[in-house]
């Protein structure tokens, strides 16, 4: 179950760094504190992540997050079960930050324009996890 | 039984402008012993911007802290962003003051008194 706190258990944030350090295209995680990671990454710039556990990730989450993490590059909800609204994401990629599911976090990586990756289902079709 | 639908749903204020509507859900309407206290402020961002609704959830959470409850979780979401996502309804949510009414809880309507007098 989400637990709405918006702030990740400590076995969350175990899982996240111990999942992005297997990544192909990671060289190492910093955790900066605040629920603030840097990973840096193979061949391409750091990322900015403000990893959180909200239930839904408004557009005002965004803003605050990124009032308060000038070099920002991404919000990421670490549960399956959580997402985001679309003025969320929307306002996330015009400000080039990602606004992201940890399962999409792991494929924007791959890309300089990580704030942009949106995943792809076997038809082709983007797959958003809108709330609601 | 709470009428969530047809009865008015109440506002947090900023002087004279309602600037939103404060519901309550998950476990402080089932539990006796409820751990936290999650709430979703929806804004009207014509009157409201984001930046406001995170100083009213910033209020909420330390009026929260003076008055003793050890937690409270207020998710953030303007009025569009709730129509679209349907959250209300997803996630059982009552409109606070009306739980206040219909339960005589007293704790959070000191809450509530706290945070319009200082969002």
């Amino acid at each position: 179950m989400p637990n709405n706190s918006g702030i990740p258990s400590w076995k969350s944030i175990q899982f996240f760094e111990n999942a992005i350090a297997t990544h192909n295209a990671v060289e190492s995680v910093t955790n900066r504190g605040e629920n603030v990671f840097i990973i840096n990454r193979k061949g391409h710039a750091p990322v900015v992540v403000y990893l959180t556990d909200v239930y839904t990730v408004g557009i005002a989450d965004v803003i605050d997050a990124m009032t308060r993490i000038p070099d920002l590059g991404c919000v990421v909800t670490i549960s399956n079960w959580n997402g985001y609204t679309q003025a969320a994401k929307d306002h996330g990629v015009q400000n080039h930050v990602g606004v992201f599911l940890f399962a999409e976090l792991m494929g924007a990586l791959n890309r300089d324009d990580f704030w942009a990756y949106v995943k792809h289902d076997d038809d082709g079709n983007p797959v958003y996890h809108y709330r609601g | 039984m709470l009428n969530t639908t047809t009865m008015a749903t109440p506002f947090i204020t900023t002087g004279d402008n309602p600037t939103g509507r404060l519901f309550i859900f998950g476990s402080w309407l089932s539990s006796p012993m409820p751990n936290d206290l999650d709430l979703v402020f929806i804004y009207d961002d014509c009157v409201c911007s984001p930046q406001d609704a995170i100083t009213v959830r910033q209020a909420l959470k330390e009026c929260g802290a003076r008055l003793g409850i050890p937690a409270i979780h207020v998710v953030l979401l303007s009025e569009a962003e709730s129509v679209q996502c349907g959250f209300i309804e997803s996630v059982g949510a009552v409109p606070l003051k009306i739980w206040i009414n219909e339960h005589r809880d007293d704790l959070l309507r000191r809450l509530i008194e706290e945070a319009e007098k200082n969002p």
